[in-house]
């Protein structure tokens, strides 16, 4: 790890009576003599990150009853952190690049202002929570205007995939990263990026008894045996044989790529047994309505019906399914769902992916398990 | 495949993110300190 890598600031020079009064402030955590120990500003820009975020905030909460909170999240965080912590949820939500450069001028506004409040509220560290669109480029701002400040981010974004170099980027700006995949802080400390893995929070969602390691026969580990079921055993028992789960995607263009995909090879196996029925996945009303035009007019249509916003329980519902790539595909994993993995972008997308994309793999589970564990259908193979 | 998932599942923790994320930015904070 590089604590203090060349190019940083110096510290910003603070008065005698500025020192004086944040002494007075400090509390047990531990603090340096510029910053206030006692605060820690928080930046999450979307729903998830509010949700990772309030978990986080309540440790924080249990361990240190002292720490005050500000910044900017969702209504999970602010209700945790009271104060002048603001929800700024549903300003920060967009969907598409156009949308991004629709609204740069509020996100260039927010982004200057977050800076001032930081520096209004000198806090001993920032933590910023995934949202790296964002926060990335905060934490480079951040450290150019004050080198003591200790920069932490917490949901790694997975920029090792497709650009090692900006992961060097980052290490010049960020102290600490806290990693959501075991095979991810080797990757960051190449680049003298100091970095731990804590887990992934989506094993805090799901079903305890989905997450629990299947143990073989033998294995020495009566405790595990005698109170944790078999994974597949609770779970499994609930589905419907005849269900067919589609999950294609929560961005316009991948269901537009990837729908018509799904559909046509659940018509095919619904030839083949006339029992069976497909449960599509909306992550939301326009998506739903995009699912519905694709659907009007085909062959066979009565066997699909709709569901919107419940991926997490469809999963628990369905027999097998047809994901496409993402976070569905851990979520189907976790949720002890079998699957394929279906994945199709336009081919200019497609090839320019293929140059910098450096990973064997596009589903985290293969990733995870560093082989095919779930078959992968990607683009000319999608059809 | 259900056996795979189990061990992907198993090598992500133990639903404990949130804590152990606590606990790193306390160690972090009394590191700077």
């Amino acid at each position: 790890m590089v604590d203090n890598p060349a190019g940083r600031a110096e510290a910003r020079p603070s008065t005698s009576i500025e020192s004086t009064e944040r002494t007075e402030m400090h509390s047990s955590i531990g603090i340096d003599s510029k910053r206030r120990g006692d605060i820690v500003y928080f930046v999450a820009g979307e729903r998830s990150g509010d949700n990772h975020g309030a978990a986080l905030l309540k440790a924080l909460r249990a361990r240190a009853p002292t720490m005050q909170f500000l910044g900017r999240g969702g209504p999970r965080m602010r209700a945790i952190a009271n104060g002048k912590f603001r929800d700024w949820i549903d300003e920060t939500a967009v969907v598409g690049l156009w949308e991004v450069i629709r609204r740069y001028p509020f996100f260039r506004k927010q982004f200057q202002a977050t800076i001032s409040e930081i520096d209004a509220a000198r806090p001993s560290a920032v933590v910023l929570i995934d949202y790296p669109g964002f926060n990335l480029r905060l934490a480079h701002a951040l450290r150019g205007k004050f080198s003591e400040l200790k920069i932490i981010y917490y949901i790694s974004p997975q920029v090792w995939a497709w650009n090692r170099r900006r992961v060097l980027q980052m290490a010049r700006s960020i102290d600490l990263m806290l990693c959501i995949f075991p095979f991810e802080p080797e990757l960051y400390e190449e680049s003298g990026l100091r970095a731990i893995f804590v887990g992934h929070p989506m094993t805090s969602v799901i079903p305890r008894e989905n997450a629990t390691p299947a143990r073989s026969e033998g294995s020495g580990d009566e405790t595990l045996k005698k109170t944790s079921p078999h994974p597949s055993s609770s779970l499994r028992s609930a589905r419907d044989d005849n269900l067919i789960g589609l999950f294609p995607g929560s961005r316009e263009r991948e269901v537009k790529k990837i729908f018509p995909i799904m559909r046509e090879a659940a018509a095919e196996l619904g030839h083949e047994n006339p029992d069976l029925g497909f449960a599509v996945s909306a992550a939301s009303e326009p998506l739903a309505e995009l699912i519905r035009a694709d659907l009007y007019g085909k062959h066979a249509t009565g066997k699909f019906f709709i569901v919107r916003g419940e991926a997490r329980s469809l999963m628990a519902k369905v027999n097998v399914g047809m994901v496409a790539s993402g976070t569905a595909t851990l979520e189907a994993a976790l949720s002890q769902l079998p699957f394929v993995l279906i994945y199709r972008v336009a081919w200019l997308t497609y090839v320019a992916a293929r140059l910098v994309v450096k990973i064997k793999y596009l589903g985290m589970p293969n990733v995870l398990a560093d082989r095919e564990i779930v078959p992968e259908f990607i683009q000319h193979k999608a059809n | 495949m259900l056996a795979d998932f189990a061990a992907v599942a198993q090598k992500l923790g133990r639903g404990e993110a949130g804590e152990n994320a606590a606990d790193a930015i306390i160690t972090e904070l009394r590191r700077a300190g």
